[in-house]
């Protein structure tokens, strides 16, 4: 399945559910909230994902979590500080992680009504 | 058979069967299914999935509505876990292919979830275990069907017993089926006292633990006058207590004749009794018993019937049936004083786990955050204020700013008023309660910007020592007659009176004989009560002269120990008024 998108190189093999080489698209993050990757954050991140087509996967040193599960994402334990690797594959990922990216840069602010 | 004992909160005595609100823990009826029943199980849990979304939902909104978007979305952050795909298959399959019931594999898959995060250790991120624990009783609710709104569709007679009620669960109850209430927790002013006190029917609160020790439709004994739950009556006890309840039912139709009498001292002092009430149904109660006025409109419950903030229309009509029932009498509406104790069930749960509710956002705080809100309450208010001779109270007064800011707001709804041409009356006296200790030591200052005050007891009390009255463990601690709330009240009293204010005493401590006296030679002239207490009070009243009063207050105000001041009070009333002293027991 392509989407005529050029992959990022650098290929990241790891053991558990990953995804494969092919048209994979990667971003790397940092949590800066204070209180880390907590509950409405995570409910956030989990919203987006189960809106777009594609699949994203959210890494943390060895564990890898499906980012349209809230508690899997939560596992992850990311305080403020900790880098985080998005992983999104299919239609769209790209979009998909340049949003995803702008939530963890902005700290998940939604704009007030 | 077995007896328990606990705080008797409103007199009587009543006998009949035991409904037993679900507790927190909500038991398991079954962990497996046979295999043809699996796809009923699975139908059953779709369907409780559906129901637990949309209670999230509506949550959500109203959480958002009242007190902003972050609380919203922890409901919707909770809807996101329960949609989760991997969650719910991870059920599914539990249900399908080992034969667990739909509650079994729920808690099942849970709790494992909850265990994982309890594993990651004193983080913030083991505390969403909690939230887990939360789901989890939430879902169960649903797939039980044990809604705790059950208390609306009672079919017939029933004593009510549970861990505690709140007012959401009591808002819709079918009050012609409720004969009593008895309950694990709570204390003399909590929700449940309110309430059996306002329908005039037995209860006993703070009773510990009894729950698991009784069954739903086993026939119990409440005795409101003496605290007692008795389970499973023998035959003798059935007799005692039904011959006990004709005693007292008689004794009630005695003081019913005391509603035409003046409430006057020996030497012709009026004294105003007025009546304290939730609904306006309560009303009658109040004309029956010839009170002088409503003293306290307590109006959270508009708020709680509706389930979402009640419409400018829904509170007129309750405000304008309520001063239509009262002729030309006074009735004095107080602003909302919801929070705390009185927020929804669930929005409790998760919002008010703060270290201190009672000090934290409620009542008049809440209406000076929540504008739309405090708008709406005061135009139906000022439009009804037409009808008759209402007062509008602001409770929770703490500082001299919070007061201007509410009478700021007051003033800007009238002048809203005016420009859509809403007739509505102008000149409507305004008061405070005085509850907080801030407002009753710099009484002085809050006395010139107030038309009255009205000390509300059972708060002032708490603050002042510092006992939280649902506390089992502290509540001989809370105590009206302790001399530094005397203090208070006399501070109060004093700043009143340089003002030419007048000042009226609404929390239960006005509603009790034995306290009349102190309060009266103390220069109260007004009080508010429980409109059961209104004959009684009277007749009390009608004993006394005001020389007496005042040598009883003083000597009161002498003693150094609550304790001495309340068995010197009770002395003294067996002497005025010999057959009041024994019932009541407060």
């Amino acid at each position: 399945m392509t989407d005529g998108r050029v992959s990022r190189s650098f290929l990241i093999f790891r053991l558990s559910k990953t995804m494969t080489s092919s048209d994979l698209v990667q971003k790397h993050v940092t949590v800066k909230l204070e209180q880390g990757l907590h509950m409405i954050p995570c409910s956030l991140i989990a919203k987006l994902a189960r809106e777009v087509e594609c699949e994203i996967r959210i890494l943390r040193d060895d564990q890898s979590s499906d980012a349209r599960n809230v508690l899997d994402l939560l596992m992850l334990k990311a305080e403020m500080g900790t880098p985080l690797l998005l992983e999104g594959r299919g239609n769209g990922a790209s979009e998909a992680l340049d949003r995803l990216a702008k939530m963890f840069d902005e700290n998940f602010e939604t704009p007030s009504e | 058979m077995i007896l328990k004992q606990g705080i008797p909160v409103s007199p009587g005595v009543v006998i009949g069967p035991a409904f037993v609100v679900g507790a927190e823990d909500y038991r398991i009826p079954q962990r497996f299914v046979r295999v043809d029943d699996v796809q009923h199980e699975l139908n059953r849990f779709d369907a409780g999935m559906k129901s637990v979304c949309e209670e999230l939902l509506e949550h959500e909104q109203v959480a958002s509505e009242r007190l902003g978007k972050q609380y919203g979305a922890i409901f919707a952050a909770h809807l996101l876990v329960v949609q989760d795909p991997k969650m719910t298959s991870e059920v599914i399959d539990l249900i399908r292919t080992q034969c667990y019931s739909a509650e079994y594999a729920t808690t099942k898959v849970l709790q494992q979830y909850a265990r994982r995060f309890q594993s990651l250790g004193d983080t913030v991120f083991s505390e969403r275990s909690a939230d887990i624990f939360d789901l989890e009783r939430r879902m169960l609710k649903h797939l039980l069907g044990e809604q705790r709104e059950d208390l609306s569709h009672l079919t017939s007679p029933v004593l009510i017993l549970a861990n505690n009620l709140t007012p959401s669960e009591t808002a819709n109850l079918s009050k012609q089926y409720v004969l009593g209430f008895a309950t694990e927790a709570g204390g003399r002013t909590s929700h449940t006292a309110i309430l059996a006190g306002a329908l005039e029917i037995p209860a006993v609160v703070g009773i510990g633990k009894f729950l698991e020790d009784v069954s739903g439709g086993e026939i119990v004994i409440i005795d409101g006058s003496t605290g007692e739950l008795i389970i499973d009556p023998d035959e003798a006890t059935r007799q005692r207590f039904e011959e006990a309840g004709e005693r007292y039912r008689d004794q009630v139709e005695r003081r019913k004749l005391f509603a035409d009498l003046v409430p006057e001292t020996k030497d012709g002092v009026r004294i105003q009794i007025a009546g304290n009430i939730e609904f306006p149904e309560e009303v009658e109660h109040c004309v029956e018993r010839g009170a002088d006025g409503i003293g306290l409109y307590r109006t959270e419950f508009l708020y709680l019937e509706e389930g979402e903030n009640p419409n400018e229309e829904v509170q007129y009509r309750a405000y304008k049936k309520v001063v239509e029932l009262m002729g030309d009498h006074p009735v004095v509406i107080r602003t909302l004083d919801l929070g705390a104790d009185k927020v929804p069930g669930s929005l409790e749960n998760l919002l008010f786990k703060t270290e201190n509710p009672m000090l934290g956002l409620r009542s008049i705080r809440l209406s000076l955050q929540n504008q739309p809100m405090f708008k709406t309450q005061l135009r139906a208010i000022l439009r009804a204020a037409l009808l008759g001779d209402i007062r509008i109270m602001f409770p929770l007064i703490s500082t001299l700013r919070e007061l201007r800011q509410a009478k700021m707001i007051l003033c800007d709804v009238m002048e809203d008023l005016e420009e859509e041409r809403i007739k509505f009356r102008r000149d409507v006296p305004v008061g405070m309660m005085v509850e907080v200790p801030s407002a009753a030591i710099l009484a002085d200052q809050f006395a010139r910007e107030v038309d009255f005050f009205s000390i509300g007891t059972n708060d002032l009390i708490q603050y002042t020592l510092a006992v939280d009255r649902a506390d089992m463990n502290v509540a001989n601690l809370y105590n009206a007659v302790d001399p530094a709330v005397l203090k208070m009240i006399g501070m109060v009293i004093e700043a009143a009176d340089r003002e030419n204010k007048p000042v009226t005493v609404c929390g239960q401590m006005s509603s009790e004989p034995r306290f009349l006296p102190v309060l009266l030679g103390m220069g109260i002239r007004q009080i508010s009560v429980t409109p059961a207490m209104i004959p009684e009070l009277k007749q009390v009243i009608r004993s006394l002269d005001m020389r007496r009063a005042k040598k009883i207050a003083a000597h009161a105000r002498q003693l150094d120990f609550a304790r001495d001041v309340d068995n010197y009070l009770r002395g003294e009333l067996h002497k005025i008024c010999p057959e009041y002293a024994q019932s009541f027991e407060f």
